[in-house]
């Protein structure tokens, strides 16, 4: 699209926070994934040792996943515990921060790489995940075009087959232009960053600043990808036609 | 164990043939299946200079004869494997970019650390009808996808840029 000025605006509010695939909740759910991680460390084992050692392992199947099932009911904690753990990380995220911090870096990043004007609106932007808010009156001011910028989602993402896995951040955002004359959609995307280091559930929440700092990185990548989808992308013609 | 040869072979095969990719393809060091080791800390890259004969064969007359002042942007990043189970590389840091270059070529000027895993990049900076323009950033078309990859959700960010690792 042209530049001119924009107007930035944010969802106002909370992101859904889940932890998927995260610990193991309880002694069942930890038995059946340590009879899972068992049995394929056995497996795997007897790879390693050749063909005669794939059959061997094939028939030590059952020893492994026992032995792993036993493993996994004791290493995994109370499923009241996991919750519990959860609902202190989602306490810890400000929605609002969140939310204002990515449209305040999309703005400088758009400042930055692009010669258009940006004006950050922060007290516009719709009150839930559904609402459509309306823009049209900011046209007697000159604004012409508005991006919202709302983070729908943000998770800790693990891996269903270990007991404590190890988690990294994944943040879902949805991009709306639209046009204030008639309040069209003319635009409207959904980015997914994931990334960063993982690290169990534990180790997150003995250092909230940590995921702070992921937080911070996570913005200021969708913040520039953003950017450059909206405003400065052309595709390659020989690419578009594949 | 003579089956096993023809089989080493073509895995040695598919090996040793360079990469689809999506955006101007690296000329050096070009993208293999597995990481090229390189010879300097501080290694000269070469890629595709933009417009390619295919973009213009793709748009007679259309915008790519428009395009002026063509620069490129080149980043580079460390490379850790990503906790999702694939052999995806995640770029971790960024620790080295330049903008606007102005030949599809360069040599890293600071040096790189040793024996460590690299992702790089480059696009096309341009001017389009008096607006400032980019492509893609480069990326290997690799067949596998992320564990949080959706359809309906474009994910950032990519884990398929060029790899080396340097000696």
């Amino acid at each position: 699209m042209g530049l001119a000025t924009v107007a930035l605006t944010s969802g106002h509010f909370p992101p859904k926070f889940e932890i998927v695939d995260g610990p193991a909740k309880g002694a069942r759910q930890g038995a059946a994934r340590g009879a899972l991680l068992g049995a394929a460390y056995t497996l795997g084992g007897g790879a390693l040792g050749g063909p005669i050692g794939l059959v061997a392992s094939t028939f030590l199947l059952p020893v492994g996943a026992v032995g792993g099932s036993i493993v996994g009911s004791v290493t995994a904690e109370s499923a009241a515990k996991v919750e519990a753990r959860v609902a202190a990380v989602g306490r810890s995220l400000s929605a609002r921060k969140i939310q204002d911090d990515l449209m305040h870096r999309v703005a400088a990043t758009g400042r930055e790489q692009t010669s258009g004007t940006f004006l950050v609106l922060a007290e516009r932007g719709p009150r839930t995940v559904d609402e459509r808010a309306e823009y049209r009156s900011l046209v007697q001011e000159g604004v012409r075009t508005v991006l919202e910028i709302s983070v729908m989602e943000l998770s800790l993402r693990g891996r269903t087959a270990e007991i404590d896995p190890s988690l990294s951040l994944v943040m879902t955002v949805r991009t709306r232009l639209i046009r204030t004359d008639d309040d069209a959609e003319i635009y409207t995307h959904s980015l997914t960053y994931s990334g960063g280091k993982g690290r169990t559930l534990t180790e997150w929440l003995d250092d909230v600043e940590l995921l702070q700092g992921d937080l911070d990185r996570a913005s200021a990548v969708v913040a520039e990808k953003i950017v450059e989808e909206v405003f400065l992308l052309v595709p390659f013609p020989s690419e578009r036609k594949r | 164990m003579r089956w096993l040869v023809p089989i080493l072979l073509l895995s040695l095969v598919a090996c040793a043939r360079p990469l689809e990719v999506a955006g101007l393809r690296p000329l050096s060091p070009e993208p293999y299946n597995l990481a090229p080791k390189l010879q300097s800390l501080q290694p000269a890259l070469r890629w595709e200079s933009f417009p390619r004969p295919t973009d213009l064969d793709a748009d007679r007359g259309g915008w790519v004869s428009r395009v002026r002042h063509v620069t490129y942007d080149l980043r580079i990043w460390r490379g850790v494997g990503d906790h999702s189970g694939y052999q995806d590389v995640y770029p971790d840091e960024l620790v080295y970019a330049r903008s606007a270059l102005s030949m599809p070529e360069h040599t890293v000027e600071t040096p790189l650390e040793s024996d460590t895993q690299y992702l790089w990049s480059v696009r096309a900076r341009f001017e389009l009808d008096g607006q400032l323009r980019v492509t893609p950033w480069g990326v290997l078309r690799l067949p596998r996808q992320s564990l949080v990859d959706d359809s309906r959700s474009m994910s950032v960010p990519p884990r398929g840029y060029y790899r080396f690792v340097t000696p």
